[in-house]
């Protein structure tokens, strides 16, 4: 088992290097700079020059490739040009709101889809069957954005019944010690601030987990059809046990791990999905950082930000393989 | 069976989301006398020498103070920090009577020596400060530092200040300007605290990855002025949080808190203003001003127009270099229309290039309409043959308050010329990263659609900018204008001034080295219960007598 | 020709054909899939007889349909209303087709190619050259496909042609390693074992056996990557990267600038993403159908 993860680990290094210099080339190839973003009309041609100067490019290339991963390493992912702070410090308050959106979303997905796919397999080739595949086709097929909107337009701005921008009440003065305000909430014992946070991440956490929530649906009702036919199974109905039983102990359990093989995927939709759905509900995470970055040319934002998200990525992969081969024996010897 | 399961999940899911929305559609009030307000951005930074973006100078105005300063919606100079104001030795000395009795929020008096403190503070920046994304507006105004680290920067304008007691500054410049007192409105040029600068370490800075970084805590969490209002908390990226300052010299503020939030996309903020999330918001979307009319809860705030956009006529490419051509163009734009039917009701036709209010503008400038026919003749006068090829430049990917949609201005003004004789050819280009460079280097065709919006009450600001001397924007020269402008900038004596911008614009609309075609009006939105709610012409909001109604 | 050719020409002739109208049979049974190929014959109808269909032109911009400024709705001139620019929001809509299914084209036809070639060689060979591609591979996967996409397009500039090209390199690791995991799986599979014992060269086997087994999952991989390629333009459209020419019209587009004009004028919203919604759950239909129909688990036990 160490031998296992110890080699996967291994492998990884190589994928993170080729990653920063991807990032870098890509940096470094950009066309113009953030000299309009910054000064807008104001710009003059010798301000623009002198802009430019200043970014360091008299430099060899493989000289400022190496500043670049000695910084890295330092954990100095650069300066935002928008804002003048360093990267760090914006992820330090972004990434945690990023997180706690995507587990709420993971979570809908979940609680929704297993037990949805789970009576569509049940009901094969029935309605309820293909109104669920219908519907999680739906799911995966409508742009993030656009579900974003209508759940907003519907629920915040003409019911009015939950808030349209935000994470929190503006008005409250709350302290903040893990940038988690779901997890701050608990620790404080603060109910209000509880359902205050639950609200704000109720909307965008819908639209975000509609596409986990259509996938894992399918998934598991894949999963289910394949796992009911299985020998052990009918021996089990055949030796007489209750249906209710065969379903807990044997199908419900099997079926469930193909789901942890689509973890990884899931975590790059919802990263992807997160910048389209945090802008429209000006919700303050990674995503809408990164769409600010866009549109700013913050390029420093972007290089930081896509390296950071690459490497969450790469390690989330990394412990989803290891629990699954935790689980099912048979990869670690592959 | 596993159905009653599943339905007990779902009753509890739905039973959640109903509880969840029950608490919400209770009230959306806000607790007493506490406004919020939605911008665009965050500030960057809350030491308003350092910056140069709205965001943050809206942030600083409610609480630093400058010497003078334009009357809040106007454009006229008023005392503020300071009561007088006298030149002397032909405009080169400013002698400065201080207001008595002042303090900043942290006990510090405000007297001569922190004035001087200030003025020398910006003088002697080194290193990273002298970056031009930091100090960008002293270096407009001022040029260069006393130790000047590249080449690049101007000698520097100012000389010194003595402190003459307790209430009388005295700044010498090396030489005479009349847009130094003008330039002093600028945020970039208020009064900070001295001792708080020190302590928090306001000058500690340094350059990464090409941008300029404030180290201190100073512009983060120390922000020290005179204003109505003092600093609470700045959660970055979420919320900015101000209180009332109990001890100001003036009129105190009506509101016990202000809270300055970023909400980034246009519908999101208006959304956030009909469902109460927010009091007030700046950058209404023109489109969206019908809305906010026809709510009978929400009133639209206008900001007096302060911008101008324009079409450039780039002169070194012939023939524009032709008067009676650049004339022909001025004739075959449609600036009418584009005006009443791109703009929903918020702009007017601009003849010149000063918007009305600022002084130098003039009615006597020679104004163009709409005529085909003339638009011809001229062309033909000019002995070319018709249709006269042209290269014309839009920017994609934008909205600007004096172009909201420059693509519509763009096709209807095409449409127009090719009706006027010329032949169009299309470009675009998208804002970011480069359409500005390109028109400012005079890389974007033959016209291109641009605008600006004005920093301060001074006429230099616009024509001065645009036309004092050559520029590769408009490759245009004209001697008597060119002098008239200099020494327009120079002259100290106001009624001078006015006559000579006067003059200016009446010759600009002669020669038309770039065609204005409106001034818009930029909107803000807010609850009918927001009193009091100003916004300047500069871009500013004051929320110094505001307050919210019914709490 | 000895016994055991003959069985192996047999095998040969009987495995494709055989494959094919089984899956044939079971898709059109498919009452969804059926859907989908519905919703795409609209989509690929108004795309061939758009200068038909409309009866404006989708980039003739028409002021009298403004008031005040502001677009009026659906009328008997124009079915659905002009836009902000006063274009004809019927005509945008029916032209749009033809960039959403140029892009989806495009772009799996990107990432298709690029992939075969590169999964083949990877899987087929084997070896050092397998790891460097599926190392290069894993180093693209490791950012986040639509991250990657606007990471290049900021990179060659916003424009359709960017776009599409930004959006089919996002799909070639996907395409790669599905189809050198196909390939490996069938490489070792005992119909393939055995007609290697029998004696059928290597190439015929890559031909006649392999390929069409591994071609059924890139079959259905590529309609899903239409889908995902529609949906992903579209959203590089809302973040302002998509076209550098703002009167295409293309529907993730449209659907950002109404965006702006949501409160308004929301129906401009509405048109372009039910447009984007058909399209690409047409698609994802027709992929799933596929997939039932292509799955060989499922043979046998109709």
């Amino acid at each position: 088992m160490l031998r296992f993860v110890v080699r996967r680990l291994f492998a990884l290094i190589p994928i993170l290097f080729g990653v920063s210099l991807l990032v870098f080339f890509w940096v470094h190839n950009l066309p113009g700079g953030p000299t309009d973003a910054l000064l807008g009309e104001r710009s003059t041609p010798a301000l623009v020059k002198q802009y430019k100067e200043q970014f360091g490019l008299n430099q060899p290339l493989p000289i400022q490739y190496v500043k670049y991963v000695r910084s890295l390493l330092e954990g100095d992912l650069g300066t935002s040009i928008a804002t003048r702070r360093s990267v760090t410090t914006e992820i330090r308050t972004r990434f945690p709101a990023t997180i706690e959106l995507a587990l709420m979303a993971m979570i809908f997905a979940t609680a929704v889809g297993i037990p949805l796919g789970f009576v569509a397999a049940k009901r094969h080739g029935g309605v309820s069957d293909h109104a669920t595949l219908f519907l999680s086709l739906l799911g995966v097929s409508i742009p993030v954005f656009f579900l974003a909107i209508i759940l907003k337009y519907v629920f915040a701005v003409r019911l009015g019944w939950l808030p349209t921008v935000g994470r929190e009440d503006i008005l409250a003065t709350r302290q903040h010690p893990t940038n988690f305000y779901f997890l701050d909430a608990i620790i404080e014992r603060d109910p209000t601030a509880w359902w205050d946070s639950f609200k704000h991440l109720l909307l965008p956490a819908i639209a975000l987990g509609s596409i986990p929530l259509a996938i894992i649906t399918r998934i598991t009702r894949a999963s289910v059809l394949d796992v009911q036919n299985e020998d052990y199974v009918r021996t089990a109905r055949a030796k007489g046990l209750p249906p209710r039983e065969v379903d807990r102990r044997h199908v419900l359990r099997n079926a469930l791990l193909p789901i942890t093989t689509v973890l990884g995927l899931q975590v790059g939709l919802l990263l992807s999905g997160a910048v389209l759905t945090e802008t429209v509900f000006a919700y303050p995470g990674m995503g809408s950082w990164l769409a600010d970055g866009i549109g700013n040319r913050d390029y420093p934002v972007l290089e930081g930000g896509i390296m950071f998200l690459a490497i969450v990525f790469v390690l989330v992969n990394l412990i989803v393989d290891i629990s699954y081969a935790v689980i099912n024996p048979r990869i670690r010897y592959s | 069976m596993r159905g009653k399961g599943l339905h007990l999940l779902i009753g509890v899911l739905v039973a959640a989301v109903l509880a969840a929305t029950a608490t919400a559609a209770v009230k959306k009030t806000h607790a007493g006398g506490t406004l919020v307000f939605a911008g665009a951005a965050d500030p960057t930074l809350l030491d308003p020498a350092l910056v140069s973006d709205g965001e943050s100078f809206r942030a600083t105005e409610q609480m630093f103070e400058t010497l003078v300063k334009l009357k809040p919606g106007t454009l006229k100079l008023v005392p503020d920090l300071a009561t007088k104001w006298t030149p002397s030795n032909g405009g080169k000395t400013w002698t400065f009577t201080l207001r008595q009795g002042v303090k900043f929020t942290d006990g510090t008096a405000f007297n001569a020596k922190a004035v001087c403190a200030n003025f020398n503070r910006w003088y002697n920046w080194t290193g990273p400060f002298q970056d031009a994304g930091a100090t960008y507006y002293y270096q407009a105004a001022f040029g260069g530092f006393k130790n000047n680290g590249s080449s690049t920067l101007s000698p520097p304008l100012y000389k010194s200040c003595a402190a003459k007691g307790n209430s009388t500054a005295v700044v010498n410049l090396n030489h005479a300007t009349g847009t130094f007192i003008n330039w002093l409105v600028l945020q970039a040029f208020a009064m900070q605290s001295p001792t708080a600068m020190n302590k928090y370490g306001a000058d500690q800075g340094s350059i990464s990855n090409g941008a300029f970084k404030a180290t201190g805590s100073y512009g983060f969490s120390h922000p020290t002025g005179t204003g109505p209002y003092k600093f609470v908390s700045w959660t970055i990226g979420q919320k900015l949080e101000l209180a009332k300052n109990p001890s100001y010299w003036g009129p105190k503020a009506k509101l016990d808190r202000l809270i300055i939030r970023p909400i980034s996309a246009n519908t999101a903020r208006l959304q956030a203003l009909q469902t109460g999330d927010v009091n007030a918001y700046d950058l209404a979307a023109p489109q969206d001003v019908p809305t906010i009319t026809g709510n009978s809860n929400l009133k639209v705030v206008k900001r007096p127009a302060f911008n101008v956009a324009y079409v450039t006529i780039n002169s070194a490419h012939a023939p524009f270099n032709n008067k009676l051509v650049r004339q022909a163009v001025a004739y075959g734009l449609d600036r009418q229309s584009v005006v009443k039917n791109f703009y929903y009701g918020t702009g007017k036709v601009a003849d010149q290039f000063l918007p009305p209010g600022l002084f130098g503008w003039t009615n006597k400038v020679t104004k163009y309409t709409y005529d085909p026919e003339k638009a011809k003749a001229l062309l033909k006068q000019a002995g070319l043959s018709l249709p006269v090829p042209v290269e014309f430049w839009y920017p994609t990917g934008v909205s600007r308050p004096y172009m909201p949609d420059p693509q519509r201005n763009f096709q209807a003004f095409a449409a127009s010329l090719e009706n006027s004789g010329f032949k169009v050819t299309v470009k675009s280009a998208p804002w970011r990263p480069d359409y500005v460079s390109k028109v400012n280097a005079g890389t974007a065709g033959d016209l291109n659609l641009i605008g600006w919006t004005g920093d301060f009450g001074d006429p230099d600001n616009f024509v001065g900018t645009f036309f004092k001397t050559f520029s590769p924007q408009f490759g245009w020269k004209n001697n008597q204008i060119q002098t008239l402008l200099q020494k327009a900038a120079d002259e100290t004596n106001l009624k001078k001034r006015t006559a000579m911008y006067q003059k200016a614009s009446i010759l600009l609309s002669k020669s038309v080295p770039a065609v204005p075609y409106v001034n818009a009006t930029p909107a803000l939105g807010a609850q009918k219960k927001v009193a009091d709610l100003v916004a300047t012409p500069t871009g500013g909001v004051w929320f110094g007598n505001t307050s919210v109604g019914g709490q | 020709m000895s016994i055991a050719q003959l069985e192996a020409a047999e095998i040969a002739f009987e495995q494709p054909t055989g494959l094919w109208r089984d899956a044939m049979h079971r898709f059109v049974r498919n009452p969804g899939a059926m859907v989908g190929v519905f919703f795409i014959s609209a989509i690929v109808f108004c795309a061939i007889f758009a200068p038909w269909l409309a009866q404006h032109a989708p980039d003739q911009p028409d002021y009298s349909a403004l008031h005040n400024g502001f677009p009026t709705g659906p009328s008997a001139k124009h079915w659905f209303g002009v836009d902000t620019n006063a274009y004809d929001e019927f005509a945008r809509i029916v032209y749009g087709a033809r960039i959403s299914l140029l892009v989806g084209v495009v772009t799996v036809a990107i990432g298709l190619s690029a992939g075969l070639v590169l999964g083949s060689i990877a899987g087929f060979v084997g070896g050092t050259i397998d790891a460097v591609i599926m190392r290069c591979m894993d180093i693209m996967l490791a950012i986040p496909g639509f991250l990657f996409a606007i990471g290049l397009v900021a990179l060659l500039g916003p424009g359709l042609r960017n776009v599409m090209l930004a959006v089919g390199i996002v799909q070639v690791p996907i395409f790669a390693r599905l189809l050198r995991g196909s390939i490996l799986a069938q490489r070792e599979s005992d119909y393939v074992l055995a007609a290697r014992a029998v004696g059928v060269r290597s190439p015929s086997i890559l031909v006649a056996h392999v390929v069409p087994n591994a071609i059924s999952p890139v079959i259905v991989q590529a309609t899903l990557s239409m889908a995902t390629a529609i949906i992903d333009v579209a959203g590089l459209g809302f973040l302002g990267l998509a076209l550098a020419n703002p009167a295409t019209a293309e529907w993730g587009s449209m659907l950002t600038r109404a965006n702006d004009y949501l409160v308004s004028t929301p129906f401009l919203a509405i048109i372009p993403g039910l447009a984007i919604l058909i399209s690409v759950l047409g698609f994802n239909l027709i992929g799933d159908g596929l997939r039932e129909a292509l799955d060989p688990k499922l043979r046998g036990r109709v």
